[in-house]
């Protein structure tokens, strides 16, 4: 890992998701900023932009999708990368996912294996 | 013949008007509250019933079927320049597996459309619309996003009333449902799947459903959704959250599991296209159009004997901003009386009329008792205490006791929805708002109440002398989007 | 005056009490629920604070030593929201993590505690346990899933269809015809609802296909439409004959649809002129509209040939679907650049076409995402 550690935001508004994702993420080395709403995720994400950020797509109130659009919609995010965590769903999500601008996207229930394999390989393409 | 002659005649009538009055009253008002009681209990055995189940299958089960028929979302706008793309664009980003937005511009003079245009990259394209509808309008251009992807039609047309381009989008739609959407009303990411669920249960029968619509002022608003509901700061809204809670979620609700639904809101509801189609679509004649066309859907697919549902979705998804001044409200509930009153009497021959079921025998009497007329006898009690006060005819202290109970019953009714609205959606999480809930529904009836009715009588009475309908065009504040930083 | 009033002062005064005190009531009703969500809420919370890293390590596959399960297996004291903890994790992790979770559970007699309340009288604890069965994803569960699908609760045979979905093909063919028959509506009750036998048939995978032939035959129409939905969603190209037959003769306009639909996703090219027949004008218009869209999907000559054939169509809504059906094929848009350059063709069907090339264009110069 480089000295200065990989900044990662993610937004869960249920805490056993949030708390796997964070504790899979800081034990691979990355600084991990859990929030649980699409509002803060989406302030904390302008206030500091991170490397990555790690959004639930159903969250009450800001869905992921919604603040990928804000994030989208905003030339000094251009940088930011975005995983969507999604429901089951075959396409719904990740149609609008992908057709909004996500980097990639994990299907609930998921393996917190393949979620540090994706970011990792995700890091690697946009560096 | 002097004054003082006229004053024990009057003393009489009042004597007489008043022993007539009472048995009928009493009867009235014990109906009416226990109806509101019998809906009450009627939705919490609905609610408790669509808790328990997104309990158990859980949200992200209903989120991801598949199985769900395609949407259009059918959005008619006026001069709305302010809000419009934010509105679009939340609308593009519900969250839903195949849905469509097509906006009617009804003649705009603000710059709505060059907003639109701007930021969706829109270009003229020469689609076909079938006129399936009869419009009156003339279509002038239509306009897609350049990438040619992004699920978005604008139809520019000159402008002939809301009804009119509900009835154009309707043509142009593609999606198997229809959902009427205001374009200043706020949609939860998750509206269209929650509302639309109904119809991917129950596909061969359902029709058409109707979410509930809440007050959106005061609550926080960022990027198009809205993100914490709080009650409103000022009085006027603040009732009128609480009257939401009662009339709509508690009365539609219990509508809804009596089969008996006859009306939805028009800022959010869903109706099958192929049935808007076969009744002729909204009646751009009718001031009460919401009301009017599902009334035309009962009684087409009553006449026919078809088995068919019309649901209430009582999951608060839809917000949206309720007037906030005496003027504009005034207008509006002068509006909806007189759409009330009118469609009751162009429909008039489904009263009591066994043919048209549950709807013709329950619901249609009860909305000419109980809705229709309940201002007229409220206000004419009010007058009827009023004068007997003032000619000392009405023992005080029983009437102020007869009102106590009155108005102490319709608080209790507001308080039962609210205790129902905890135990079920619980939307608003600061216990100052629950504070200022209890305070509202204990204001409304002072003063409120009185007014409303007032108000109400004034649009019947437009209707009834024939004056011509006035578009009651609701001048909003604002819900205060929070500005990026 | 008094004399004369109907009603007693006194049984007014009654009711005025009465009034009041149930508005207290409810009021407080209000306040307490709100203090006692919060409060049981935080209550289970510090429970669990102990036990926290523990459940996160055995959810987040961190558990290799198996000291983490131990210590869950071994807690007396978090009791049942530690179990009701387990299984919520269960329902977010998949791959080793929710095996050991499992694991968990079945040693601490979640599972057969489970089994127990499938029996229990509350029906909110048979949806409950049912769904922790399912959760489980374990086929030896499959008969008590089955059972359940006939319980007397419309949710809880909701709740058991699901669960037997999340068994996927495990759960055998049997179990495809049980939820199939769990559709049809009872004398009171709904059935299961058809999303719901949907998405559960279509994990059953091939497992389906028996059960589905079958309910293609089936009296009810709601059984017919699942059937054919699943039929078209799995790809059993078996059923393709009958769906056609289905499509043009059914008793029921949503099952022909679905069957049309359906057809579209099967079909086979000798029974593609079944469903150009249902274009005719004396079909009803969702059928034909249907038809329009299942020609799109299967494509080849004959198909294109019925569609071009309905663009003049006076059903506008049935031409422009025609269009945009032929957009999804490469001899489809031949046809329509085609016709575009024909002088002979009728205005009415240009006007169709037009539109419709005019997105093909746009979408062919569009490059990069939004």
């Amino acid at each position: 890992m480089s000295p200065t550690a990989v900044q990662v935001v993610v937004a869960d508004d249920d805490d056993d998701i949030r708390d796997l994702v964070e504790l899979k993420l800081t034990q691979s080395g990355y600084e991990v900023r859990a929030t649980t709403n699409g509002v803060e995720a989406l302030e904390d994400i302008r206030r500091d932009p991170p490397q990555l950020a790690v959004l639930d797509v159903m969250m009450p109130g800001l869905s992921g999708i919604d603040v990928l659009r804000e994030i989208r919609s905003d030339e000094s995010l251009k940088n930011v990368r975005v995983v969507l965590l999604t429901a089951r769903s075959r396409d719904t999500d990740v149609d609008m996912g992908f057709s909004t601008g996500a980097d990639d996207y994990l299907i609930k229930p998921f393996s917190p294996r393949e979620l540090v394999h994706r970011v990792a390989a995700l890091l690697a393409r946009s560096q | 013949m002097s004054v003082d002659g006229i004053i024990p005649g009057l003393r009489e009538v009042v004597i007489e008007l008043l022993a007539a009055a009472q048995w009928p009253v009493l009867v009235y008002f014990v109906l009416i509250n226990t109806s509101y009681i019998v809906f009450i209990a009627l939705a919490a055995w609905d609610f408790v019933h669509h808790l328990r189940r997104v309990e158990q299958t859980g949200r992200q089960e209903r989120v991801a079927s598949e199985f769900v028929p395609p949407v259009t979302l059918v959005v008619p706008m006026y001069n709305e320049a302010a809000g419009i793309v934010q509105s679009i664009q939340s609308l593009l980003s519900l969250r839903y597996p195949q849905h469509e937005v097509v906006g009617v511009d009804d003649g705009s003079t603000d710059e709505t459309f060059e907003r639109l245009r701007e930021a969706f990259d829109l270009v003229e394209v020469d689609r076909e619309i079938p006129r399936e509808l009869p419009v009156k309008a003339e279509i002038l251009s239509i306009h897609v996003p350049r990438n040619g992807r992004t699920p978005l039609t604008i139809i520019r047309k000159t402008n002939s009333g809301r009804s009119d381009a509900v009835n154009v989008g309707i043509n142009a739609a593609s999606g198997e449902l229809c959902v009427f959407v205001d374009a200043d009303s706020i949609l939860d990411p998750d509206a269209l799947i929650t509302v639309t669920v109904p119809f991917a249960d129950d596909p061969t029968r359902m029709v058409a459903t109707g979410g509930v619509i809440r007050a959106a002022n005061g609550s926080r608003v960022v990027a198009g959704r809205l993100v914490e509901p709080r009650m409103p700061r000022q009085l006027l809204p603040r009732i009128q959250v609480v009257e939401y809670l009662r009339a709509f979620l508690i009365g539609r609700a219990g509508w809804s599991r009596l089969g008996a639904l006859v009306l939805i809101s028009g800022a959010f509801g869903v109706f099958r296209r192929d049935i808007l189609v076969e009744v002729g679509g909204l009646d751009t004649e009718s001031i009460g159009e919401d009301f009017e066309v599902l009334m035309r859907v009962h009684q087409h697919l009553q006449r026919e004997g078809r088995d068919y549902r019309v649901k209430f979705v009582g999951e608060p998804v839809c917000w949206t901003e309720v007037p906030s001044t005496a003027k504009v409200l005034q207008k509006q509930r002068a509006r909806w009386h007189r759409g009330l009153w009118e469609t009751l009497w162009k429909y008039k021959h489904m009263m009591l009329n066994p043919r048209y079921g549950k709807v013709g025998m329950l619901a249609i009497p009860y909305y000419w008792l109980f809705e229709l007329i309940a201002p007229l006898l409220e206000f004419a009690g009010l007058l009827l205490v009023i004068l007997g006060l003032a000619l000392d005819v009405i023992n005080v202290p029983f009437a102020l006791l007869f009102m106590l109970i009155a108005y102490g019953y319709a608080i209790l009714v507001t308080l039962a929805a609210m205790t129902l609205e905890e135990m079920t959606f619980r939307k608003y999480a600061r216990w100052r708002d629950l504070g200022t809930m209890l305070m509202a529904a204990i204001a409304e009836n002072i003063g409120y109440r009185q007014l409303t009715a007032w108000w109400r009588l004034q649009g019947w009475w437009a209707s009834l002398r024939g004056r011509k309908q006035v578009w009651g065009t609701m001048t909003r504040v604002g819900l205060g989007e929070e500005s990026k930083p | 005056m008094r004399d004369e009033q109907p009603i007693g002062q006194g049984f007014l005064d009654e009711v005025l009490v009465a009034v009041i005190v149930i508005c207290v009531v409810l009021a407080g009703v209000v306040v307490i629920s709100r203090v006692g969500i919060a409060r049981r809420a935080e209550r289970s919370r510090q429970r669990l604070a102990p036990l926290r890293a523990d459940l996160l390590a055995v959810g987040a596959g961190e558990d290799e030593s198996g000291d983490a399960r131990r210590r869950l297996v071994r807690d007396r004291t978090a009791g049942h929201d530690l179990d009701r903890a387990v299984v919520n994790l269960l329902t977010k992790v998949r791959g080793r993590p929710a095996e050991d979770l499992v694991e968990v559970l079945r040693e601490r007699h979640g599972v057969a505690s489970a089994l127990n309340a499938l029996g229990a009288a509350s029906s909110v604890r048979r949806a409950r346990a049912t769904r922790i069965l399912g959760l489980l994803r374990d086929a030896s569960h499959t008969n008590d899933l089955l059972r359940m699908l006939d319980d007397r609760s419309g949710e809880v045979r909701i709740v058991a269809a699901r669960a037997i979905g999340a068994l996927g093909p495990a759960a055998g063919p049997s179990a495809a015809g049980a939820v199939l028959r769990a559709v049809r509506s009872r004398r009171s009750a709904p059935g299961v609802p058809a999303t719901v036998a949907l998405s559960t048939l279509t994990q059953l995978g091939v497992e389906a296909e028996a059960a589905v032939v079958s309910g293609l035959e089936d009296d009810d129409p709601g059984v017919r439409n699942v059937a054919a939905g699943v039929a078209g969603h799995n790809l059993f190209l078996a059923t393709g004959p009958r769906l056609a037959q289905m499509a043009a003769s059914d008793p029921d306009h949503t099952v022909r649809v679905s069957a049309t639909e359906a057809f579209g996703a099967v079909g086979r090219p000798s029974d593609v002129h079944v469903i150009v027949g249902l274009l005719a004008p004396s079909e009803p218009a969702v059928v034909r509209r249907a038809a329009a869209r299942a020609l799109g999907e299967l494509g080849g000559e004959v198909a294109v040939a019925g569609l071009v054939s309905v663009l003049g169509d006076d059903d506008r809504f049935l031409a422009t679907s025609a269009a945009t059906a032929l957009a999804e094929t490469e001899a489809g848009r031949r046809a329509l650049r085609d016709l575009a350059a024909d002088e002979a063709v009728a205005p009415e069907a240009r006007s169709a076409v037009t539109g419709m090339l005019q997105m093909l264009d746009l979408r062919a110069s569009d490059r990069g995402v939004v």
